[in-house]
């Protein structure tokens, strides 16, 4: 690079920088997701099969978070768990925010009765409380992963489309909309090639944070016993099934919540690292 | 019958607000020949930007057009539906704006948005480059090649207007609306980009109306100039003939409020205020600012009269206009 283009760049290090977060939360996923997939050759021990000799064994070498109350691993299957809770929670996503996105940017960029019926479709969604509703969901739907995925998608779209409505309302009305207006650009090409890119980032790092919601919502389901169903290692299920020995073997209820707890400040870490990113990109 | 060029006929543009509906623009009549440059003149609030903006249909809800067409290529853009006016704009009548700070897409490079208007056909992602670079050396941007990967802020005001006119040219529009497109610029960058703005007009063939209220733009710029006020046009005219003899109180007037080196005249500004745009009544809107108004100039809708060749204006004493400081002017005017 020349040295007068050197000069009018703002300065490189500072443009192209790794926030902590993003680094720590990418870091913290990665060895989750690594764990998972690693699980069969990194635990010898089988998640499902029971052991009435090893019953409620305190975290030890052998057992790094001890044993439940069937004998069975509790390190295997919090390993085991992380790949349902994650991709529960990864498609559970997927919907809402894609239809979201695209809702919020319809309704916000041609207003009027668009707008409303969008707008009205939240407003009824808001007024019901998202646990409660989606309770009422998957009790109506009857358990099961995909159910978990239906309910939620019904739910949480609400939250994208509003945010993304937000960001092209404010943009719609920027001048240099009206200059690709006056340039002969099309309502759609508008909004997909020019609004949505500029009202992506901050739906991206809302999605992070989105994400923790729907692995905690996926655990409580199972928790309630209206999530996965047993004897599969999903974590609020395990947490369900030690509470009932908590005073005798708080190891089982507890590590898969420090699960939860890890694979929600490694996706929150995630977030929060996204938006100082883009935010320094996007001065 | 077609008729070449852009006819404006009777555009009326209206603004509901609180305190009543504001006519902002009120039977504005033009013709703009093509590959002709002329300018619409007037202070802050006359309705020229409002004008050009209805031309092309992109008023700010919720002013819009109620009575007028626009004729263009056979049609009546007044009329048209949302996506027929997408097919004019752009390449039929293009307008550039104000403000350069704001008019790109802050979030994109130049390369991206300046590649966007080339024809789907342009070619390899190669030549799309070359023609990229091609556009923005037309328009006087020396380095282009190292702009390409600059985001707007990384430019000057006079560069993003300069972006904004390549991008602009780039769909070969037929009509060219540049509404004020100096105004935020330093001086010297506003010379440098209406002497690109002219000889890339001349160049294309294309029409110009600029919008300006600096009156020194319009004499280097224009061979025909629309002066408005409260959202009429108030006189019409050749450039030398309107600076030579103008034939409206108000042009004089805004011909004498202009600080000139070579002239010893104290400036004289307009005494008054533009009127209130609510409620205007039929009589002469610049009466009660007049120096020569009397009574019969607020009876009635005074029309647009010819008092030369080529030359209207809306004034009943057209013939008194163009006292001594005003023949003054002329004769450093020419």
């Amino acid at each position: 690079m020349t040295t007068l283009a050197g000069e009018l760049a703002p300065p490189r290090a500072a443009r192209t920088r790794v926030p902590l977060g993003l680094a720590a939360g990418a870091a913290m996923l990665v060895a989750l997701l690594g764990g998972s997939a690693l699980a069969p050759v990194l635990t010898s021990y089988d998640p499902y099969a029971q052991n009435l000799n090893a019953m409620l064994l305190p975290p030890s070498a052998a057992h790094w978070f001890g044993t439940d109350n069937y004998g069975r691993d509790v390190f295997t299957r919090v390993l085991y768990g992380a790949a349902i809770d994650l991709r529960i929670a990864v498609l559970a996503v997927v919907f809402p925010f894609v239809f979201g996105v695209v809702a919020g940017a319809v309704a916000g960029y041609l207003g009027g009765w668009a707008d409303a019926a969008v707008m009205r479709a939240v407003d009824v969604i808001t007024a019901v409380p998202f646990m409660v509703l989606v309770i009422a969901i998957v009790a109506f739907l009857g358990p099961g992963e995909l159910n978990i995925l239906v309910a939620i998608g019904v739910v949480d779209w609400i939250v994208f489309a509003r945010l993304v409505r937000g960001e092209v309302l404010r943009d719609k009305n920027l001048e240099y909309v009206t200059a690709l207006r006056a340039l002969g650009f099309s309502r759609a090409r508008i909004v997909l090639r020019h609004l949505l890119p500029n009202a992506l980032p901050p739906a991206a790092v809302f999605l992070a944070s989105d994400i923790v919601l729907v692995i905690l919502t996926t655990s409580t389901l199972g928790f309630l016993g209206l999530g996965v169903r047993p004897p599969a290692p999903e974590w609020g299920l395990m947490i369900s099934e030690g509470r009932t020995f908590i005073y005798t073997g708080w190891w089982a209820a507890a590590m898969p919540g420090f699960a939860c707890m890890y694979a929600g400040i490694a996706f929150i870490l995630l977030g929060d690292g996204l938006a100082d990113l883009l935010r320094v990109r996007g001065q | 019958m077609t008729e070449p060029g852009l006819v404006v006929d009777g555009l009326t543009v209206e603004i509901p607000t609180s305190r009543g509906v504001v006519r902002a623009v009120r039977g504005v009549t033009l013709r703009v020949a093509p590959g002709e440059a002329m300018a619409l003149v007037g202070e802050s609030g006359s309705g020229k930007s409002m004008t050009c903006r209805a031309i092309v249909r992109l008023l700010h809800p919720p002013a819009r057009i109620t009575a007028g067409a626009v004729r263009f290529q056979g049609r009546d853009l007044a009329a048209l539906s949302e996506p027929e006016i997408e097919r004019i704009r752009g390449t039929g009548i293009a307008m550039v704006f104000q403000d350069p700070m704001s008019a790109l897409n802050p979030v994109l490079t130049i390369e991206r948005q300046v590649a966007e208007v080339l024809p789907a056909a342009a070619g390899g992602p190669r030549e799309r480059r070359r023609q990229v670079v091609a556009l923005l050396r037309q328009v006087g941007i020396a380095d282009a090649e190292r702009r390409l990967r600059a985001y707007p802020h990384q430019l000057s005001g006079g560069q993003r207007q300069r972006v904004m006119l390549a991008i602009v040219l780039a769909r070969r529009p037929a009509v060219l609306l540049a509404d004020e497109p100096t105004t935020a610029l330093d001086v010297t960058i506003q010379a440098q980009i209406l002497t690109e703005l002219r000889r890339l007009q001349a160049h294309l063939g294309m029409a110009l109306v600029l919008v300006t209220h600096d009156l020194g733009v319009v004499r280097r710029t224009v061979q025909r100039v629309a002066v408005m006020y409260a959202g009429q046009v108030v006189e019409l005219a050749p450039t030398a003939a309107l600076f030579a003899r103008p034939r409206h109180p108000y042009t004089a007037g805004l011909i004498n409020s202009v600080p000139s080196v070579d002239r010893r005249a104290a400036l004289a500004p307009i005494p008054g205020t533009p009127p209130d745009p609510v409620g205007l009544g039929d009589g002469c809107a610049f009466a009660p600012r007049c120096p020569i108004a009397s009574a019969e100039c607020l009876r009635g809708e005074i029309p647009l009269r010819a008092v030369a060749d080529g030359h209207w204006s809306r004034c009943l004493k057209a013939h008194v206009v163009g006292g001594a400081r005003v023949a003054g002017t002329a004769a450093q005017g020419s």
